[in-house]
């Protein structure tokens, strides 16, 4: 029986074909990893190692020690004093208020010896 | 008047009338703050504004007239004079019913003032007189006679203001006193019963501090004596030597209240 290739009669298909089969095609590509091989190697162990770090991080976040917080132990709240307001405090305050001075209220100057005999002014 | 001219002049009315009430409460509006202002404290600093205007006055006159006595001068100092004299009395007398307003307004009802409080009344009603009297004075030889005369009468009345300004402090003091005893009634009424002896002991002791300082006011009072000691009124120990009597019976009361008040704080009030 024969192959499908038999039938292709084309003369650029069968070239192609025969390009692929020995290679000649990829000899260009091969060319050109062997000329840029030690970036392609470098850019591999980069690659590598992101991937390697990358692993490690989720590991180590895993592998992460638990956080203990503090019980929440609230606001410290200010302490109230109660002012104690007696109903007798006016008594006290009418007690301060009191003037103690004399006189209280001042005696008006005034003169008693009002003419026009002599100089007494 | 017939019936026709009878309904228009009603109509009249009626329409004028609100304008005649609206005009009424105007006025009255407009007069009302002068009624309310004027009481004891606002008459006398009225008064005392008039006699500060008119003395300098007085003054300046009297010393031109002394440096040159022609008619004309006399007569503008004399003008001066009397009306020098008519506010000066005035401010007597509105000064006398600011103390009697003073005193009145403790409502202590302190029977030893009561003789002072009578002679500050006639005292009051003398500066009266004496102003209405001044406006009599004609000439120069009135004025002379007038001011000698008064002189010699005005110097009980003066005394009697110094007393009423005494005694308008020693009404207050018993104010307080009787204030304070109110106080202790009502307290006395909160308190737990029976009584622990320690709170009792401090009610007795408010009680017996009480009277002291009654009895200090008394002595006070007693020694305003208006016959015995108004000439005392002229020296000038006479108010001094009392200031330092009522800062006393002043620093004894504020202790007192205190004290109440610490009763009450401790042992009056719920939930303490």
């Amino acid at each position: 029986m024969p192959s499908p290739i038999d039938k292709i009669t084309n003369p650029e298909a069968l070239k192609l074909i025969h390009d692929i089969q020995s290679g000649v095609i990829f000899a260009p590509l091969i060319a050109k990893i062997i000329k840029y091989k030690w970036y392609i190697i470098s850019g591999f162990i980069l690659l590598v190692l992101i991937i390697a770090i990358s692993f490690g991080r989720a590991i180590f976040r895993r592998s992460q020690a638990p956080i203990f917080t503090p019980p929440d132990i609230g606001l410290p709240e200010p302490t109230v004093v109660e002012t104690f307001t007696s109903e007798y405090e006016w008594i006290r305050q009418n007690i301060i208020d009191f003037g103690t001075e004399l006189p209280d209220p001042v005696l008006p100057a005034l003169d008693n010896a009002i003419d026009l005999e002599s100089v007494n002014i | 008047m017939t019936l026709q001219r009878v309904i228009p002049a009603k109509a009249g009315i009626h329409q004028i009338s609100p304008y005649i009430i609206l005009s009424i409460f105007s006025f009255f509006a407009l007069i009302s703050p002068s009624f309310v202002s004027a009481d004891a404290k606002s008459d006398y600093d009225f008064q005392y504004g008039q006699y500060r205007q008119n003395y300098p006055e007085y003054a300046l006159l009297k010393a031109d007239y002394l440096n040159t006595p022609s008619l004309d001068n006399q007569q503008k100092a004399m003008l001066a004079a009397k009306q020098t004299i008519y506010s000066r009395d005035l401010v007597k007398a509105s000064f006398a019913w600011y103390l009697l307003d003073l005193i009145n307004s403790s409502k202590a009802n302190y029977e030893p003032v009561q003789p002072i409080i009578t002679s500050l009344s006639n005292s009051r009603e003398f500066y009266m007189k004496e102003a209405q009297k001044s406006q009599s004075i004609v000439t120069q030889e009135d004025l002379k006679k007038f001011t000698a005369g008064y002189l010699k009468d005005v110097i009980h009345h003066d005394r009697m203001i110094k007393f009423g300004i005494l005694a308008n402090k020693i009404t207050s003091l018993v104010r307080i006193q009787l204030d304070s005893k109110k106080a202790l009634d009502t307290l006395s009424s909160k308190l737990p019963v029976p009584q622990p002896a320690i709170l009792a002991e401090r009610i007795q002791e408010l009680t017996n501090s009480s009277k002291a300082i009654d009895l200090k006011i008394d002595t006070i009072a007693k020694n305003l004596n208006i016959v015995d000691a108004e000439e005392e009124a002229d020296a000038e120990i006479f108010f001094n030597s009392r200031v330092e009597k009522i800062v006393e019976i002043q620093t004894l009361q504020l202790d007192w209240i205190n004290r109440l008040i610490d009763i009450d704080k401790n042992y009056a009030q719920p939930n303490r």
